[in-house]
Parts: C-alpha cells; structure tokens; sequence
C-alpha cells in the first residue's frame, strides 16, 4: 500500500478517518493521505461541481483530453467520503457521499471511491456486497478501515477475526480498476457476455435481476414481450446508456448526444445499435463509468449468489470431494482461502479435469480465482465422484464474516440465505466480535 | 291640421353614448366587435399619441350600406340578421350603436371602407363632433364622404383589398394605460381566436373561428401582455391537466413521448403530478377498427391539449359561463399544417371519437398498454373529456411529412396528406396513426384522472371510522326500506345494529391503544436517532482508545495501556446494546413479509437481550421448520423482546433465573411456549387476561433490584398483544410448564 495517494473528505473529523487509514494498513508515505479541513474541502467540491455543471450542460471546453474535469478529486488513488457532508456550504442541497460519488467515477482520474457511514450495520447478509444502493464503490464505516484485513488478501487462519470475504482488498482495488478500465476503452461495442467469455450455460443461470442490471432491455430468453435486447448483445456502450447507477438519464444522454432535441436524445438513448461514439473524452468517461458498474455486478450478481461464477471456498464447500484425500484438518480446509494460486489447495488432477477448464479468465475482475459454477455442476463424472467419495473429512463450513473454514457445528456458527441465495445452499457467518449484521430477517428465511 | 317631427339635439349624442357605453374601453371594444361582425379576420388597433386607429380586413361598407347603417343610429340591421353575411359569425355589437362609441372616444373621425366587390371604390367619411352645440340638431352635423383614389387606399390587415379603417383623432380620453387596456382585452377575449392569439397561427380566410384582436400601443408599457391577459390565462391558469404530445423523426425512432400535467385539487384532494409515457408509433391500437399499420407512418407531430373543468370557480376571475360559452365555440383539438388550422377539425367535428365514446359509456380504453392497468378494476373511460372541455392544437406540416416519407422510400400515399379541399387530411393510414396517437393521449388522461380519484377516495376512505360507514349503510337501508319486506328490513337493520356496536367499540379499542403507542412510537424514533449518533461518538470513543493504547506501548505507560483496554471493554458493551437494535437497521427486517422460522428469530432474540440479561439461562427447544405467520422481523423482535424482558424482571427476585422456550407444531397449529421460573402471575388464569391491557401488569420487583429491572412500564404485554394480533397470533397466560412459574403462550395457525 506504500505509495497509495488518499482523499479523505469528511466535513467533521477528516483526522479521525485518516488516522484509522494508518492504524489499519501498513504505512502511507507522509504525504500519502490528504484529509482537508471544511474550508478547504468546501473549495474543492465547488470548483468540481462547477466544472461538472458545465460539461453536463454541453460546454465541452471543461473536459480535459482524458474526459475528466480538472479538480483536486484528481490524481489520488483511493477517495473516501464521509456520507453526511451536510456541514459542507456550497449551496443547494445537503451533500452526501451518494450525491458526489458518481460525479467522481466519472469526471475524475481517480479511480476507487469509498463511502463511509451510510449504514450502521458491518455485514450485508443480503446481497454480500456491503451496500447494494451505494453510488461508491464500497460502503464501509470508518471503523472498518482500521481492520488490517481490509488493506490485504484474508488470510484464514486460527483467530476469527471480522473481515468479510466481500471486502476487496484495498491496496489492489485502485490498480485493479484503472486496468479494468484501459481493458474496456477500446471494447465498448463489444456484448458484456463475450468479453467476459460467459459459457453457454452461465448465460441461463443469470438471475433476471443480473439481466436487468445489464439493460432494463435485456432479455434472458426472448420472454421480455419479444421486445428486448437479447442479453447477448447488450454491449457496455448500450449498458452506459441504460444505467442510472453514476449518471442520471438526463446528464448520459446530454454526454452521449450533445445538442439533439430531448426526445431525440431519448429515442437514441434507447437504441440498442447505436454505434460506440468515436470522442476518445466521451469513451474515457463512459469506460470509467462502466467499469465501476460492471464490477459491482459482478460481486453483487454473479459471484455473489456463487451460483454463476463461483469461487474455490465456496467450491470447496459445495463439493467437499474436490479436496481429494485432504480435508481431516481445518488446516486443509483454510489451505483453500490461503492458496491464492491454483489449484487453490484442491486436488490438482481433480483441479485439471475438472475445474481449470472452467476458469474465469480475466482476472483483473475478482479479488480471488473464480470458476463458471454451472459448467462444473454439469459434469457428470464429478457429480459420480462427488458420490462415491468416502473419505472422511472435517464437516466444515466457510464463513463469510471472517473468511476462513469453520467446524460446521461449532457454537454460535449461524447459517442463512442471502437475496439471491437458496435455503439449500445456505451461506455461514461465525459473528466473531460486536459487528452489527443486517437485514437479520436472513437468519430466519 | 299639420304634421311636425321630432328633431333631436346633436349634443344627446354624447349623451346618449355615455349611458349607452359608459367607459372608453367598452367604446373601443365596440369598434373591434364591429369587425368581428364585418367577418373580419384580424382587427388592428394601434394607438398614437393622440389617436387611435381601427382598421380591419372585413368585408367593408358599401356606400349605400354605410348610408343606411353606419349613418342610422340604434338601427336593428344586427339583431334582425342574427349571423354575419359570410362566416355567419352570431352578431357582437349588442344594442346597434356601435359608432356612437366613436364620439365617446374622440371629437374627430376619419373612416375609410372598401368592399370585396373586385373593383369596388374606397369611401372615405369624415366627422367632427368638435362644432356641436348644444341646441343644434343631427342633422346639422356634416358628415363629409369622398371617393378616395386607389393609390390612396389604406393597407388593410392580411393585405386584403378589403376592410374598413377609423381614425379617431383629438381623443376625449388622452390618459390610455395598462390597466385600460387590460379592461379592453376582458371585453373582447372571447371574440378572439385561441388558435392566433396564443399559438400565432395563421388560418384560412373562411375560417369563422379565426378572428384576432392586434393592438399595437408603442407608448404604453406592456400594453400587449395586459391585453392578453384573460385569454392568457385559458392556457396558463384555468386549465386543469395540460396534455403534451410528440414525434420527433418518428420514421426513424418509431417513438412519440406523452405527457399529462396534472394541477392540484384535480380531482379534489389530489396533487399535483405529472405523467410521462412514450409509445411506439408501430403498436398504436385504434379501438375496435382495422388494425392500425406496423410501421411509423409520422415524422414530426406536436401537440398540446387542455382540459377543462366546466364547473365550479374559475382561476383568474373568469365566469364558468363564459368559459363554457368560449370553448363551446373553440373547443376540441385542431390539426394545424404548417401553422395553418384545417378548419374541419373543431367542435363540429368528432374526429377523435371522443364525444362518441363519452355517449357509450365506455369502460377501458384497448388503447393502452396493461401498465396502465388500475388496481382496482373501474370504468376509466368514462372520465374521457367531451370535446367542449378540451381545447387542443396538433401540429404538422405535410410538405415535410411527404418528403420524409420518400426519404425512407415509404409506400405511395402512406404520408399525412392534406386533401384537396385544403380543410382536412386524407384518411389514410397515417393519418389513422395520427388519430390513435392523439386519442391515446385522451384515453391516458382518462385513465390516470380515474386513478388520482380512486386514489384520492381510497385515502378518504381509509380515514372514515367503520361506525360511520355502517351510518351510511343504515341511511340506505332506510332509504330502501319500502322495497324490503318487514320481515327482512327487521332482520337487516339487526344485525347492522350489531355490526355498528362491535365496530364502535374496536374503534374506542384503537383509540385507547394509538394513545398508549403515540408516545411509545416517538421514544423508539428517538431511539433510532440516539442509534445513529450513537455510531458516531463510539467511533471517536474508538480513535481515543487506540490513541491511549498507542500512547500507552510507545511510552511504556501501564495506567494508561489500562484505561485504553477498560474504555475498550466499555466500548464492546455499547457496541452488544446497539444491537439491540440491529432489527430496526434495515427496510427488509422492519417492513419484510415472509414466514420465518422461529427457532432463527428466538436465537437471534436472545442473543441480542444477553447484555441486559445476564445471568439468565435461556434453553431453546423448537423444531428447525417452525415458522412465524407472516410478518417483519422486528415484530417478532418487539413480541420476543418484550416477553424476555418480563421474564427477567419476574426472575429477579426468584431463586434461579430461568427460562423455557418451546415450539411445536401439530395438525396444522402451532404454538410457542415461553416459560419462566419468576414469581408467577399472582392470578388466576381468566383474570391474567386483563394483563394485556395497558398499564395493567406493573410488576413489584424488590426495591434492591429494582435498578437491573428492564422497562417497568406496564405496556410490555399491551405491546405483544397488538402485534401478535396484528399477524395473527393468539397470546395467552397458559398453565405453566412443569418447575416453572408462568407460561405465556403464543398460538396461530400453520
């Protein structure tokens, strides 16, 4: 993490903040993290609403080359925002984290926003994501910064500590995206489903909500009235079009096609061929905007519910005889979450035959390997072996609160259902310490 | 014997002008109203410094007919002819003395007037009043008449050859300002076309709607706005949903986007609101008829239609009458190509099948797609507007509707095409998709009206006490009662009798319980709130204690590495009551509807009370399957908390804090028992019941005990009742278990 330039914005303790950055990642260079004070904070949010005001209005003389707007939000590598920025006076209404984060992803360089406080609980047992309605990248509370786990890859070993397998590892997370977004730049007429190389039958495992997220439009299996757009073609440039997520419809369409009449701008907002524009400013912003989404799709939507893209913990879990002759210790089990290479502590033959066909190939998507769950579900031979596996092994279960392997029926293990989930699959937390976990409703479904 | 005539004062002129008209503005007015009634389709009134000039393009006055009409006073010419020669536009200038409104304004008259007649001479008179005396007669008032070469011939408005011009000069009233212009504009608003005054369009010579007022006042400050005010306000005030509709390169987009604005207190108690929808031009339904075309078959439409409400007070001081009167004669929707109204489209003409279909009674509209569809299934269309509430304006242009078609290479005749008549479109199959698009505006506003109203009733009728429904119920009983026999009346009005009482008492029932909640509901908001800053100040308690331990190891100091690990064990306790609130957090926990499984929502109960129970043993025993009827987690939360915590006060004084929960489910019911060992209900099961009442079960715990007691309030039970019934679920006082003291039992049907 050594190197990472930080933003804090918070209108009250931006110190507090800051201080719990150090205390839970290794150490910063001094002028590593930058945590102005109100006035200072308010100048800089002005200046950028100024210039995003009037790029959003057609005045393209604001955009920089890269299709930012030149602001002090530039050139850091992770921003954190406070959600209540309600002390900050720059006019209109009380600003939040949600109101200014999309404005981030899309007209600054820096590349991974972090909101803070919005919630009051610490695990999202719902969708697994932490937030799900978040404009951020991340919704976390300042706490949670000063947990080491969050600034590294978990490693699962004997103490339990409270580090969500959901979390990204931060000290990646703003390279990871800058990369993802120079990878979409020049292949956003390209459908998302074959740029992600989705398998035939990853496809009909989409959940229609994984759909809609893609398009409104999108249809799954011709079913939406014969009018959709079928999931196969939607390309991110159509999803930018479609996404309310960082831009609201009126400012997209504004960008996309400038000077056209509102029901013009509408119309072709809604055609699914409507060519990639050639603008290199407009493509940036569409690409950061578009890599932000995609990627929350898929840890809400496809790695999430492990049902589409599943990963080797959850594998493991699923079909404990990938582990071979292994899996009588929780050593072998955690060998699993500690493993970051493959054949991530499953049987390597097992692991050539039948999973590494299967892998999710690019990379710089997931924190950790992930595997086309319904491809490997599908293989009979492993579904035989699976049977006739009689190896005796540790009944283990992963828990998802502080990622590592756990006894199944150890005291206070707690199973549940997450919103994408099924009761047959149920998902595990081992509730280590005081941390507030929310919607609880899941526990009981 | 000898005849003698009457001979009349000169000077009874004036006279008889101030009575007649009263003020300058009713006397202009006049003179517009005269072109009107000369079929005039513009009327110019220009005012100079001191003159004002009338001139307009009507069919003007012959000399003959100026003799016998301009030059007779009070003549019956307008009343006896009732309509205008050429648009049989009803007569205007109500009492025939019109000119008298000439002297009323100036001492000086100058009047040209040229006929349609082709060829026809321009006469021009001559008065000036400024030489009346008193005691002359009418007849000593010359009256000079010329023919005036046609080079000389003044430029009638529309450049026709014909009209009529007066130039009054030497003005009596010299002072013109806004406000008389304003008085000026409410006197003639109602002769003037919407369709020119507000959309500035052009229309056809024959067209007897089309008849505009243009003033022309350089010297008086916003003199056209005050002048326009009224007939303004038809468009900006008076209107109750405003429609808005359309195309743009439609052959391309195959798309019209829809608007309806609704105003406030339309119907009454509703808000206001505005709709949007968009269609595709290709899936437009018309009715019952053929089927429309697949493709687009329209470029570039616009239109706005107004719907009125003709009853009840009027915005802007307008009178219902005249409003109803106005539209009468403008209403419906026009068609417009390229700013020129076809005359066939207007009152006289149905052709969006509204009045039609207002007559059937129609119930739902085919046009619309089922996202319209209401909640309740109700008779929509017939809140379709007659044409006499709308007034409404499409506009197209035809010369770019057929280039476009042949740009996408579009069938022959598959373009809005005006016939050759010049008055209408050719009923073809584009012009059918124009029809449907419109209509489908009307049949939308149709349908969202309804539902604002079934809205606006539903609320209503969610705030009428059941009592008072059963009060009506009884009116109409009464109402019907010849039709009933005796027999049956009796038997009805018993067990309405019945139903009232009960109902009436479940109403006091809510009264008393919504008192004891109110303020309980302000604590728990409070309570959330105090959650929120709570999270807050446990973060900078946080930062504090990792400050102290950092200082603490750096400086090797042992008390304050102390105080850094005791503010960290406050911490982690604050942290343990906080959850309690945890099924408050999230929209799922608090408004969820699923059935639950119990023995999750127990574990999850007791878990969270741990750090006010301590010491408390808990035993859980509840098949995994069990499930709660369906309801929130937190209300399962608030039931479970609240018999938990009357469990622990009823522990305090006892010798082992225990308690017992216990599910079972058998023949399609299901129970959960919860059992303590505390010091029993001190009642017999029957009396027990009334613990449920508020305020009713204050348990005395010992005085040494009293400060760990939780609640104490005597609402815990009260609370657990409600919400059990709320979902369902019976609670009851039941012979306790075996080795405990009291078992309360919450029972329902699987």
């Amino acid at each position: 993490m050594a190197g990472l330039r930080v933003l804090v914005c918070d209108d009250q303790e931006p110190d507090a903040v800051a201080d719990a950055i150090r205390e839970g990642g290794p150490k910063l260079q001094a002028d590593g993290i930058q945590a102005p004070d109100r006035a200072r904070l308010e100048k800089l949010v002005r200046e950028f609403f100024t210039n995003v005001t009037a790029v959003l209005r057609g005045d393209d003389d604001f955009l920089t080359e890269h299709g930012t707007v030149r602001s002090g939000f530039d050139d850091f590598d992770l921003i954190f925002l406070d959600n209540n920025l309600s002390h900050l006076e720059v006019g209109g209404v009380r600003l939040t984290a949600e109101f200014i984060a999309g404005y981030i992803r899309a007209f600054s360089n820096s590349p991974y926003v972090v909101s803070l406080n919005r919630n009051q609980f610490d695990f999202d047992l719902r969708y697994l994501v932490g937030d799900f309605e978040t404009k951020a990248d991340l919704s976390l509370k300042t706490e949670h910064l000063r947990n080491p786990g969050l600034w590294e890859y978990p490693v699962a070993g004997a103490e339990g500590n409270f580090r969500p397998w959901y979390w990204p590892n931060l000290s990646e997370a703003p390279d990871r995206r800058r990369r993802q977004v120079d990878s979409l730049m020049p292949r956003l007429g390209e459908p998302i489903l074959s740029y992600f190389a989705f398998p035939r039958l990853a496809k009909i495992a989409l959940s229609r909500h994984a759909a809609a997220y893609l398009s409104p439009k999108a249809s799954i299996d011709g079913l939406n009235d014969g009018e959709g757009t079928p999931i196969e073609n939607v390309t991110f440039w159509h999803h930018f079009r479609t996404s309310n997520r960082t831009l609201l419809r009126d400012e997209r369409a504004e960008l996309c096609f400038p000077g056209l009449a509102p029901v013009e701008r509408a119309a072709r907002m809604l055609v699914s061929n409507e060519p990639v524009p050639d603008d290199e400013r407009l493509r940036a912003i569409v690409s950061r905007v578009v890599a932000g989404e995609i990627e929350f799709w898929l840890r809400r939507d496809v790695i999430g519910p492990q049902d589409v893209l599943i990963d080797a913990p959850h594998l493991a879990m699923r079909i404990p005889a990938l582990l071979g002759s292994a899996g009588r210790t929780i050593d072998d089990w955690n060998q699993v979450v500690n493993s970051r290479m493959p054949p991530h502590g499953i049987d390597t033959d097992l692991f050539d035959r039948f999973i590494k066909p299967w892998t999710f190939e690019p990379a710089i998507w997931v924190d950790a390997h992930a595997f086309w769950w319904p491809e490997i579900d599908a293989a009979e031979d492993l579904a035989i072996l699976a049977g006739e596996d009689e190896v005796e092994r540790l009944r283990c279960a992963f828990a998802e609160d502080t990622s590592r392997f756990v006894p199944r029926d150890a005291e206070g293990i707690a199973g549940f259902v997450s919103e994408a989930g099924q009761p047959w699959n149920p998902r595990f937390v081992e509730r280590p310490g005081q941390e507030v976990y929310a919607p609880l409703s899941q526990f009981a479904l | 014997m000898s005849t003698a005539y009457f001979t009349i004062d000169a000077a009874l002129l004036a006279e008889l002008g101030e009575r007649l008209i009263g003020a300058p503005h009713i006397a202009l007015a006049e003179l517009a109203k005269n072109s009107y009634d000369a079929d005039a389709n513009t009327c110019r009134i220009i005012f100079g410094k001191d003159s004002i000039e009338v001139i307009d393009d009507g069919h003007g006055m012959s000399l003959a007919d100026f003799k016998r009409f301009w030059l007779k006073l009070g003549t019956q010419h307008k009343r006896e002819d009732e309509l205008s020669p050429i648009l049989e536009r009803p007569f205007t200038g109500s009492k025939g003395v019109g000119r008298l409104a000439a002297q009323f304004l100036a001492t000086k008259l100058e009047l040209w007037t040229t006929t349609e007649t082709p060829g026809a001479p321009t006469h021009k008179a001559s008065v000036d009043w400024s030489n009346i005396k008193s005691g002359g007669t009418l007849r000593q008032v010359p009256v000079r008449i010329l023919s005036v070469p046609k080079d000389k011939k003044p430029n009638y408005p529309n450049k026709r050859t014909h009209g009529t011009r007066i130039v009054l000069t030497s003005l009596r009233k010299k002072d013109w300002n806004a406000s008389d212009l304003e008085k000026l504009g409410n006197e003639l608003w109602s002769l003037r076309s919407p369709f020119s005054a507000l959309r500035k369009q052009k229309s056809h010579r024959h067209d007897p709607l089309w008849f505009d007022v243009d003033l022309q006042a350089p010297h008086i400050a916003q003199a056209q706005e005050q002048f326009d005010k009224r007939l303004r306000s038809l468009t900006q005030d008076v209107w109750r949903v405003k429609i808005t509709g359309e195309v743009k390169n439609g052959r391309q987009t195959d798309l019209a986007t829809i608007s309806l604005e609704f105003r406030e207190a339309y119907p009454p108690g509703a808000p206001t609101q505005v709709y949007r929808d968009s269609v595709r031009l290709s899936k437009l339904k018309w009715k019952e008829k053929a089927p429309l075309p697949k493709t687009p078959l329209l470029e570039n439409v616009g239109f706005t239609i107004f719907v009125y409400k003709l009853e009840g007070r009027q915005p802007s001081g307008l009178s219902v009458g005249d409003l109803r009167e106005y539209l009468d004669e403008f209403g419906n929707v026009s068609v417009y190509d390229t700013g020129f109204r076809l005359p066939y489209y207007g009152m006289d003409n149905d052709w969006l099948e509204v009045a039609q279909d207002y007559s059937r009674r129609l119930a739902t509209s085919r046009m619309l797609a089922s996202k319209w569809k209401l909640e309740s299934p109700s008779p929509y269309l017939q809140d379709l507007p007659e044409p006499r509430r709308l007034f409404g304006a499409v506009e197209i242009n035809t010369n770019r509707e057929a280039r476009a078609a042949s740009e996408h290479d579009a069938e022959p005749g598959e373009w809005l095409l005006i016939q050759s008549s010049r008055d209408r479109l050719h009923p073809n199959m584009a012009y059918a998709q124009l029809q449907a698009l419109v209509r489908y505006s009307l049949d939308l506003y149709a349908n969202r009206y309804r539902a604002r109203l079934l809205k606006v009733r539903e609320s209503e009728r969610d705030t009428e006490p059941t009592s008072r429904k059963y009060s009506r119920i009884r009116t109409l009983l009464e109402s019907q009662r010849a039709s009933l026999s005796a027999g049956a009346y009796r038997e009805l009005l018993n067990e309405l009798a019945d139903a009232e009482r009960a109902a009436k008492s479940a109403e006091d029932l809510f009264d008393a319980r919504t008192a004891i909640l109110a303020p309980l509901a302000s604590a728990g908001m409070t309570a959330l709130g105090l959650t929120h800053e709570l999270a807050r100040e446990t973060r900078s308690l946080e930062r504090a204690r990792s400050r102290l331990a950092k200082l603490g190891r750096e400086h090797d100091l042992p008390d304050v590495s102390e105080a850094a690990v005791d503010l960290g064990a406050s911490l982690s306790r604050l942290r343990a009551l906080q959850n309690l609130f945890a099924p408050l957090l999230s929209e799922e926990d608090r408004a969820g509807g699923g059935r639950l499984r119990v023995k999750a929502v127990v574990a999850q109960v007791v878990d969270a009370m741990k750090p006010l129970t301590q010491g408390l043993k808990v035993e859980v025993e509840i098949p995994d399957e069990l499930r709660f009827p369906a309801g929130p987690f937190a209300s399962w939360n608030a039931i479970l908390q609240n018999v938990l915590a009357n469990s622990w006060n009823a522990t305090l004084d006892a010798q082992e804090a225990k308690v017992r929960i216990e599910g079972y489910s058998e023949d399609g019911e299901e129970w959960l028992w919860i059992s303590d060992t505390g010091v029993g209900l001190g009642v017999d099961l029957e009396e027990a019941k009334r613990f449920f009442d508020a305020f009713e079960r204050k348990l005395e715990v010992n005085r040494d005990r009293q400060s760990i007691a939780i609640g104490g309030s005597g609402m815990g039970l009260a609370i657990v009742r409600i919400l059990s019934e709320r979902h369902g679920v019976t609670t009851t006082f039941v012979e306790p278990l075996e080795g405990y003291a009291t078992t309360l039992e919450l029972w329902w049907k699987g």
